[in-house]
Parts: C-alpha cells; structure tokens; sequence
C-alpha cells in the first residue's frame, strides 16, 4: 500500500491540475535564488515576530522557529467543500455523542459502542454526568486531521477535542505570505481566514452561562514555558481578552474571579488551554498548580463555561476513533462524508495477532499519545525499532492500535536547492458553539524530511498556507484558457 | 488589567532602563579611567570598583576573579549570563516580560525588545571588542530611546502604559541617585588642593545626557553643588530626580487618580525642593541620597502591592 506513487496534489495525473495552474505557471517562470530570497524573507519575519514554540524536554525548553515552507497547498473550492462538509459532520456527531454519554447514554444502551470502553476510559470524567452545557455544545474547538491518498478521497487521522493547537500558524502563515507574495494573492481569488479570531470569540460568547448578556471571555494558558505560549497570547490579543494563568483565577461563593489591578473581577468564560488532569487540583490532579481550585463545582453549577468542556477528551481517545463512522450514522442519520482509516485495536486477540505478523507495514500508535511521540512508522523503521516495539506492544496490548501506512498526498516544497514534493496533512479547525462553523483552510502540516510520514512540529515538521480558491472567475481563469 | 501582567509590564520597563543605565555607568567609568589618577585617591574606590559596589555584586565578583580590571569588569556587567544586573541580564528580563504580555504590547514594541534581545543574546566578548566596546555602549543606549519611542509613539494611554511609565521612572529615580552618590567624593577633587575636579564632572554630566542642560541652566563653570541641584532639584531635566518623582506622580494620578501613593509622591517631592543644596553640600549628600533612595524603594513596594500583586 506504501508503495504506490504518492498522489501529488499539483502534478498528480501529469498535467499541472486544476487549483495549482496559475501558481504552476508562476513556479516555473521564477528562479531558484529568488525562492531563496524569499524563503529567507519568511525565516526572518517568524523570528522578528517571535512566532516560536517551545520544545519539550531538550534543555529543559528552547524556543524554536516551526519550518515555514513558502509553497502554499492550494484546494480548490470543490476540495474544499468535501473537507468542510465532512468536518462540521464529524464535529457535529462528536458534540451529540459527548452530550448522549455524559447524559442519556442511548448510543451505549444502543450496543453501537461499548459502554466498558467509554466508562472505563482515562479521558472520561464522572463528574460531568447529568451536566446539561450550553447549547450541548463540548468541543467548542476541534482540529480534525485530514489526509488526502487520491483525487477525491480524504481520510480523517484524528479528531483532536481537547485543546487543539496551530491555528495561530495557519493565521500568521497567511500574514507573512501576503508580506511575501502580494502579487500571487492579486491572480488568486484565496478565500480569507483572518476572521478566525473573531468566530472564536463568537463562539466562546455564545455558550456563556445563561442570564449573563455581556460575558467576560478569557484565555487560560499553563504560562509561558508550555509549547503553545505563543499561540495562546497570540489569540488572547487577536479576541482582545485577558491571557489569566491559574494563579490568576480564584473561585469564591462558586464564581470565579480573576485578579486584577482594581481588585477582583468576574469571569464568565474560559477558553482553557490546560489539559483535564491540570484544571482543578481540588477535582483532579491535586498536585496541580496550573489550575484553579473549585473550578470544577463552579463549572457544573453553571456559573462559568469551560471551553472546551471537561471530559471531551472520550471523544478523540484512539479507541474511540475506530466507532466514529457509526458514531456518525447515530447521530447524524447521514453516511460520513470523510472516511475513517482502517484501524485494528490491538486489545482484539485477533487484531493483535495481525498486527504482530505486520508490523514492518504498520503504523502503530498510542492510544493516548499525541504529538507523533511513541509511533512506529513500520515501513520507515529499522528491524531493531520494531523489534523493540513488539515488546511494548507484548507487554500490553490495549495501549495501542494500528493503522496500514497511507500514502499521504505530497505537495511541491522549498527545500535546499529546488522543489520537491513532502508529504502534507491539513488542520481545519472546527468552531461549536450556537453555531458549528469553519474558516475556509487550516494548518497544513509538511514532513520536511524526504520521504518521511511524520508530520507534527515535534518531531521536525514544517507548515505551509493552506489556499482555499473562491469559485468565481479568478480561480478558473478565463474561460477560454481553462485547461 | 490583570495583576500579574502588570507587573510584568512593569518591569520589562524598569529592565530596559536599567539596561540603559548600567550601559551609561560603563561609559562614565571608561571614560574616568582615562582620566589622569587622582591625588592620593585617598582611599576612594577606583574607576572599575565603584559599578561593582553600586551594582551590589562586588562578592559575586571576587568569588570568581581575583583582581579588578577594566576587561574583567566590562564583560562581566555587559555579559555574564550569571550576573543579574549585566545589560544582557537585564535586555534577557525585558525581553521575557515582554513576552509574557506580547499580547498587551503594540508590535512595534515587542518587535523592538525581541530583536534587541537576538542581536545581545548569543554576543561573545570577542563579538563586543570587535564591534567597539563605546560603539556597543551606545547601541544599547539608543535601543533603550527606540523602546521609549515606541512606548511613547505607539502604545494606548492606558493602564499599561502608565505602570511602564512609573517604571521607568522608579528605575531611573535610583539610578540617578546611585549614580551621583558614587561619584560625588570624586567631583571634590584632590582633597589637598580643594578644586573640583572638572573633568569627572564633565564626564559624569555627560553621561547622564545633561552636559548641555548645566551649560544652559547655570552658564558657569562645573561646581559640584550646582551639578547637585542639576540632578536633584531640576524638573526640566530628564534623569534629574526631580522629574522622576514628577513622571511617577503624572503616570499614577492618570492611571487612579485617587491613589493612595499620591500623598507619599507629593511628600517626597516636597522635600528634594525643600532641601538646601549650600546644607546638603556641606553636611555631605550620601545620607541625603541614600533616605531618597529607600523611599524611592518603599513607593515601589506600595505600587506593587496596591497594585500588582494581589496574592
């Protein structure tokens, strides 16, 4: 399966395609120096502009440039209306799904998904049962990950519910590409995503606790040393609330406050960016000191919104995963517009012994990893990785699954001396609020490394500006040079 | 605004001064140094021990170099990374309390401190001596105006801009009064003869940009109680203590203008009119200067737990 060419999302087919042939002819018509320029024009921007993330564990946290490739992925707005579709789709099941298990549980009592694997799962919390949230609204913000193999046929790899993170890449990716490239964006008719701020503070309002007309909204970041700092300042100044920490927070008589220079003010809203386990050391993990003790009980007597809920995390478990499509079907009564990659739980004796005779194929992940830590990309490892591998496996079973190695779609890349085609994955980010909604694009994510599958920042991974064309005369050109 | 961020706010203003400052200490102290020696010395610190002692690291200092040399003290309060009142120590401290409150900054003036920070980060010595120890001075002098400028030029009058502002003028209140209380033994001159040593108070009057304002303000030559009532009593010029006082009083009644700081401003600001210079000069001006100094200390204590740390 790995084998097969990869589909390249301008070349596929041979002829440049449809979205990239404007781009393809401007590609072409520009030397290699002036990619050059330009590519070390957006490095120095991103340093400039401090747009770094922090690296865990090296050095104990180093600030680091994300890779910009100067190349867009260009959708057209065909693509882009299956991809959205399918997301809002998706969104909208897992929203329903975490308001049935954290209330009624019809789609357990139903036999569609286990209960023991919702009941028992790390991510699910007790606490929220029988806890009606505004508008049955848990995954205010899901970064669903998507993954192209053909033309027409785009895989969802996860569905990130908890604290997804990136946004602020695809919304700086665009600034430093309009500093960068004026006159391509004057031939392209790209569909703009810089309202995203504003649709998340939209969304963030919305759900705030009843008979509160005019909410305070805040951003609560683990500080300045967690990998997504910047992003986290980056949204709090874009909305124009407050960037609070825990220690900023207090909760009295079940409100909470925040502390500020005149004393103490209420917060309806927390767009949280702390895990679960960190929220509340009154709740969950008492040695906390990123969180807020008593947030939790002022959270279920609907006094503050928490955004993205508590306990959403059941919804994008790996196990989990392998149920959407009729998780989807529940709820939706539609068929899913994005396909689910094949997934084998290593928990089924049957699916593991599978798994053991295929590892040099596989991808084995995680159940709860995140971030490419702790995979195994079988056909790019060595014969002593997996071994080693089968023996955490052996050692216990049920923390993984595995999934056969798509040929992920490659799109054009800057790298040292030319262009050349890496593997992409694309981001969008899904708002749910009154509303479920999504700007038109996303984080594109590269595996700068030849050949290499593994997109995530973490592991050496760059971005791109992800180019949604309006339909409309600009995209296809004039009729009569369409190709 | 949010407690905390404001006291970030506050001393990444307060670091870029001292920055500022500990770079104008390095110039006087350079060029003293090239001054001919003084009589006697009588005891007195030398050029390159006095920016230890004001600075407070004089231990740290011999715990690791044996002898005082011009060398030695230049890149240790330039660039040690273990020296907390180095200039790359303090742009290292503006930098990350900028960045704590990107948010609340224009761009203009993140982008000014971040960058200032990349270009000081990883500077060797090497790097420094290449560039011009002087040269290097200055750069981080007109860094320090950049912020201001854009401080100045592009931030909303709002809290935030006010707390930077009472900042930058706590800071700069000691500074001066650090300052003219090291040197002020060295202006008298040489003790036997009883002639102010013009030189030194050139270069000091230089270094804290108010060369011209004495020339201006006195038309006369440089005595030492003049200079005195220059950096003490002058509103008018900018790093007189004077207009420090002035400045913090102007930030903090436009940020509360029913603070409870304003009676201690109001107090304080009396008494650097209220005092005699023929007085002070004769009763000798360190303890004058060190009572300014504390209480410059304790109105920084009270904004901060009036206003910024709530906990």
């Amino acid at each position: 399966m790995a084998k097969a060419k990869p589909f390249d999302e301008m070349h596929g087919g041979g002829d440049i395609r449809h979205p990239y042939r404007r781009y393809g002819a401007w590609l072409h018509s520009i030397d290699v120096e002036e990619l050059e320029r330009r590519h070390k024009a957006a490095d120095l921007l991103f340093r400039r502009l401090g747009i770094t993330f922090n690296v865990y564990g090296s050095d104990g946290g180093v600030e680091r440039l994300i890779p910009f490739d100067i190349v867009p992925r260009i959708l057209s707005s065909d693509e882009w209306s299956i991809v959205s579709r399918g997301v809002i789709q998706r969104v909208t099941a897992l929203n329903a799904f975490l308001d049935d298990v954290y209330n009624d549980q019809d789609i357990l009592r139903a036999g569609i998904v286990p209960a023991s694997l919702i009941l028992t799962n790390a991510a699910f919390r007790p606490e929220m049962l029988g806890m009606r949230v505004p508008e049955g609204a848990y995954a205010h913000v899901a970064g669903v990950d998507v993954v192209r193999v053909d033309p027409e046929t785009f895989y969802v790899l996860e569905d990130n519910a908890r604290t997804p993170s990136g946004v602020s890449y695809m919304l700086e990716n665009r600034q430093i590409m309009m500093r960068l490239f004026p006159d391509l964006f004057a031939q392209h008719c790209v569909a703009p995503v810089d309202h995203y701020p504003e649709l998340l503070l939209d969304t963030l309002r919305s759900v705030a606790p009843r008979g509160v007309d005019d909410p305070c909204v805040v951003l609560l970041t683990p500080g300045q040393f967690n990998s997504a700092y910047f992003e986290h300042a980056f949204l709090a100044e874009q909305m124009g609330i407050d960037l609070v920490e825990g220690q900023d927070l207090f909760v009295d008589d079940a409100t909470v406050f925040m502390r500020t220079t005149r004393g103490p003010k209420r917060v309806d809203v927390i767009y949280r960016r702390i895990d679960d386990d960190f929220i509340d050391p009154l709740a969950f993990n008492p040695t906390s000191m990123l969180g807020v003790p008593g947030l939790l009980a002022a959270y279920r007597l609907g006094r503050v919104s928490v955004c993205n809920a508590i306990g959403g995390g059941v919804a994008d478990d790996k196990a989990v995963y392998t149920y959407m499509p009729d998780i989807i079907r529940f709820y939706t009564g539609q068929e899913p517009i994005l396909k689910n990659v094949p997934t084998w739980c290593l928990s089924k004796p049957d699916d593991l012994a599978y798994v053991l005779e295929h590892l040099h194929e596989l991808v084995v992940k995680e159940v709860h990893g995140s971030g490419g830590y702790g995979m195994l990309v079988g056909p790019a490892a060595t014969k002593a990785e997996i071994e080693d591998f089968r023996l955490k496996i052996k050692a216990n079973p049920a923390l993984f699954i595995a999934q056969p190695t798509l040929a992920l779609s490659t799109c054009p890349t800057y790298v040292e001396g030319g262009i050349a085609p890496r593997h992409v994955d694309l981001r969008p980010f899904v708002l749910s609020g009154r509303k479920t909604v999504v700007v038109p694009g996303g984080l594109t994510r590269v595996a700068m490394r030849k050949g290499s599958l593994v997109v995530n920042s973490s592991q050496g991974g760059g971005t791109k500006d992800t180019w949604v064309l309006e339909s409309g005369i600009l995209e296809g050109g004039h009729a009569g040079t369409r190709g | 605004m949010l407690a905390r961020a404001a006291d970030n706010i506050f001393w990444m203003a307060r670091t870029v001064e001292r920055a500022e400052h500990i770079a104008r200490l390095m110039e006087v102290s350079m060029r003293s140094a090239m001054l001919p020696a003084q009589g006697g010395n009588g005891g007195r610190l030398s050029d390159w021990e006095t920016p230890l002692y004001m600075t407070g690291q004089v231990d740290d200092f011999f715990s690791r170099y044996e002898k005082v040399t011009e060398g030695r003290v230049l890149s240790y309060m330039i660039l040690d990374k273990h020296n907390p009142s180095s200039i790359r120590s303090a742009l290292g401290a503006a930098r990350e309390n900028a960045r704590a409150v990107r948010h609340l900054l224009t761009s203009e003036l993140w982008e000014i401190l971040n960058r200032t920070w990349l270009d000081t980060a990883d500077m060797t010595w090497n790097d420094v001596t290449r560039i011009g120890v002087p040269q290097h001075l200055e750069w981080v002098r007109f860094r320090s105006h950049l912020f201001r400028g854009a401080l100045f030029g592009s931030q909303r009058r709002a809290e935030g801009f006010h707390i930077a502002g009472f900042g930058m003028a706590v800071e700069r209140a000691d500074n001066t009064a650090r300052l003219l209380r090291a040197k002020w033994d060295s202006l008298q001159g040489d003790a036997t003869v009883r002639a102010p040593d013009f030189y030194r108070a050139g270069v000091l009057l230089e270094t804290l940009s108010a060369y011209k304002a004495y020339r201006e303000t006195f038309s006369a030559q440089l005595e030492p109680r003049r200079i005195a009532e220059l950096l003490i009593q002058r509103p008018d010029v900018p790093r007189s203590l004077a207009f420090c006082v002035r400045e913090m009083d102007v930030m903090l009644r436009a940020m509360d203008p029913d603070s409870p700081l304003l009676g201690d401003l109001g107090a304080l600001s009396r008494r650097l009119e209220g005092v005699q210079m023929v007085d002070l000069v004769r009763v000798g001006l360190h303890r004058f200067l060190d009572e300014i100094i504390a209480e410059v200390g304790r109105l920084s204590d009270r904004m901060r737990a009036h206003y910024l740390m709530v906990v």
